[in-house]
């Protein structure tokens, strides 16, 4: 055992490299902070070597700045000294999930006409374990309170549920409420467009109802890549260093009933009328997307939040299947976030988008 | 056909029957409160016993036990009643001979065991620790106010914990629950009577951090936690700080401690369980306690070690 004091990072809080800044993403707590390029490169390259030797390393000319980078570390809980740094592994990078396809969004409104049972039950066939229904237009609270009932008859793995709902005098609050305290799937309601501010209540145990003023009225609301939306946690990261963190094992009906990785991709593997969810899911290329790491991604490759971004590869950078998120306002070689996101020209391909689907297929 | 005896709230039930799912194995999970039937039939041209005994591949007793009390009988009597009481004594002789029968005709293909949780005891553990060369906390149990006084004058810092489970007391003016580990100084003793109800006490040791350790057959998975940073949680773990976690991570025990902690559980006779240990500040390891049905998940999702995965995967492989 060397007598040599040892600093190492928690093993939760991992340094992550951009072209510009570094940062320490921390997976216990959920927040990242800013790092000099100097301790990144004592943290990676010098990782295990003992306090003394760190010094050495660089001849003993930086030893203040290198004691203030560790105290700092340890009294900020990212750090900490030990005599034997063999007894504390890194984190490992596994990410496994027992079944491919585990979230699925369904989106619905007034002139959707696919099978919702007939998805919901697929899903289930599949363990699809998350399952997102957006509705786009109003309904009646009747309609998903019957869907809901549906579910308690069938075995089904879907134990997280998410509904996204208008708020509308068909649809209210208090329904909210009641279908949270009686259906033990159902996990979160949002009623989007709501009056007031946005606002979350726990109805009962970890069952959520959220009201946000912003009206989510199409597909197109998505992919909006904003710090306050990145997955700061084990499970999101590890997915990110394998897969590409939005679609890696999810499946979408659109509005139409066409089956896509998410509902804004260009790409269909057929209709819900005449493929099955099983079917499309295995298609190699389907599957293709979900192998996009953001180290693939142009520019998103240099970024130091590649691996706790949410991304988004239905609205991209000149629409190249590499190209960064069109929706995302950071420059990794400036480290600066624009204070406008490219709005007009996402709106122009929303538009080009919304008038190809509504051509017939 | 693999069974899994648990509680409903289990994740770690949920998580490891997800796996067992993806690899298609038939796997049955029996929850502690569902009334079973079974049938025990013993005669001189031998035995046979049917119910949750037969037709398995592997069995594991997560958490709780079978339950042979009819619903009707069960929801009639109040557990208060002297009646249940009796009830659940005859019951026990059913559970003791359908695990013991079980363990012999599966072998080594069942894991947990209620009774191991229900004759688990702190101080036997403590000696069965020591014999195989664990460091332990100075330990003293008694209901006389003079020894703990002269235990608490010996050892200075001394913390007091439950001997055995958690007190949950519901009552008219509100749940009475004990309060972990806690520390106790000779002030505390000025109210108590000159005797009592069996007190557990131990000299507080001190922490560079404290290790959990989950052996389930032939692995063991540690993780370190490094309660020391927090006031809430220096002596106790348990008093969980929401907003700052205390910092958990992968820890690698020394070989030399992992085969003595191999050998108390061959000791104990347990084939999984949860360890407690304090890794001191000069380097020493302290046994504290064992857990035979203790959580796992925290363990598992802080150190990225999908226990779940390995549990399904020894189940199928085994």
């Amino acid at each position: 055992m060397s007598v040599q004091p040892t600093y190492l990072l928690y093993a939760s809080c991992v340094p992550v490299s951009g072209a510009k800044r570094k940062i320490i993403c921390d997976l216990q707590r959920n927040g990242y902070v800013p790092i000099p390029d100097g301790l990144y490169e004592i943290l990676t390259r010098h990782r295990g070597k003992s306090h003394k030797d760190i010094k050495a390393a660089y001849e003993n000319k930086y030893d203040q700045i290198i004691d203030d980078y560790f105290k700092m570390l340890v009294q900020h809980e990212f750090a900490f000294a030990c005599t034997d740094p063999n007894l504390f592994p890194e984190l490992s990078l596994d990410w496994k999930a027992p079944f491919p396809v585990f979230n699925a969004i369904l989106d619905r409104d007034n002139n959707s006409a696919y099978d919702l049972r007939s998805a919901v039950s697929q899903l289930s066939g599949i363990n699809c374990k998350y399952l997102q229904l957006r509705f786009f237009d109003p309904i009646d609270g009747a309609a998903l309170t019957e869907l809901l009932q549906y579910f308690e008859t069938i075995r089904s793995a879907t134990i997280g549920l998410e509904v996204l709902v208008p708020a509308a005098p068909g649809f209210t609050s208090t329904d909210a409420r009641k279908l949270l305290s009686t259906f033990d799937r159902l996990n979160k309601i949002t009623l989007h467009g709501s009056p007031g501010e946005f606002s979350i209540e726990e109805v009962r145990n970890k069952r959520f109802l959220i009201s946000m003023p912003t009206s989510v009225d199409s597909e197109a609301h998505c992919g909006i890549i904003d710090p306050e939306l990145f997955s700061i946690n084990i499970k999101a990261f590890t997915e990110a260093k394998k897969f590409n963190s939005c679609l890696n094992g999810k499946i979408s009906v659109d509005r139409k009933g066409f089956i896509r990785n998410c509902p804004s991709m260009q790409e269909d593997f057929g209709h819900l009328d005449d493929t099955s969810l099983a079917e499309a899911s295995s298609h190699p290329d389907f599957r293709a997307r979900w192998q996009m790491t953001k180290d693939e991604v142009n520019v998103c490759r240099d970024c130091e939040f590649r691996y706790i971004c949410t991304d988004c590869r239905a609205y991209t950078q000149d629409n190249e299947a590499d190209g960064k998120p069109l929706k995302c306002g950071y420059d990794p070689y400036t480290g600066e976030w624009a204070s406008t996101a490219p709005s007009n020209r996402l709106r122009t391909r929303v538009r080009a988008q919304k008038t190809a689907s509504s051509s017939p297929a | 056909m693999i069974t899994i005896v648990s509680e409903e709230q289990d994740i770690m039930t949920d998580l490891t029957m997800e796996w067992l799912a993806r690899r298609k194995t038939p796997t049955r999970r029996i929850q502690n409160y569902e009334p079973q039937t079974f049938r025990i039939e013993i005669d001189n041209g031998g035995s046979s016993a049917a119910g949750p005994i037969s037709g398995n591949s592997h069995y594991w007793t997560r958490r709780g036990k079978e339950n042979y009390i009819p619903a009707t009988i069960d929801h009639h009597f109040s557990e208060n009643l002297p009646v249940y009481r009796y009830l659940e004594q005859d019951e026990l002789v059913v559970s003791s001979y359908v695990e013991t029968k079980r363990k012999q005709q599966l072998n080594h293909h069942d894991t947990g065991s209620f009774f191991a949780e229900k004759k688990n005891n702190k101080l036997i553990n403590l000696e069965l620790a020591k014999s195989v060369h664990l460091l332990i906390p100075p330990t003293c149990v008694t209901n006389s106010k003079k020894v703990l006084a002269q235990f608490i004058r010996r050892h200075k810092q001394v913390i007091t914990k439950d001997l055995c489970a958690p007190v949950y007391l519901p009552g008219d003016k509100g749940t009475l629950t004990s309060s972990g580990v806690i520390s106790i100084g000779l002030s505390d003793l000025d109210a108590m009577a000159d005797n009592f109800a069996a007190v557990f006490v131990q000299e507080n040791i001190s922490k560079q951090f404290e290790i959990r350790c989950f052996l389930f057959r032939k692995t063991i998975f540690s993780m370190a936690i490094f309660s020391q940073n927090d006031q809430q949680t220096t002596t106790d773990f348990r008093n969980y700080n929401d907003a700052r976690p205390n910092r958990c991570v992968p820890f690698q025990l020394p070989p030399s401690i992992a085969s003595k902690l191999w050998k108390f559980m061959a000791l104990a006779e347990l084939d999984t369980g949860s360890i407690d240990l304090i890794y001191t500040p000069e380097g020493e390891f302290v046994f504290l306690e064992v857990n035979p049905m203790g959580q796992f998940h925290w363990l598992s999702e802080n150190c990225n070690y999908y226990l779940e995965h390995f549990i399904a995967d020894s189940f199928t492989n085994a």
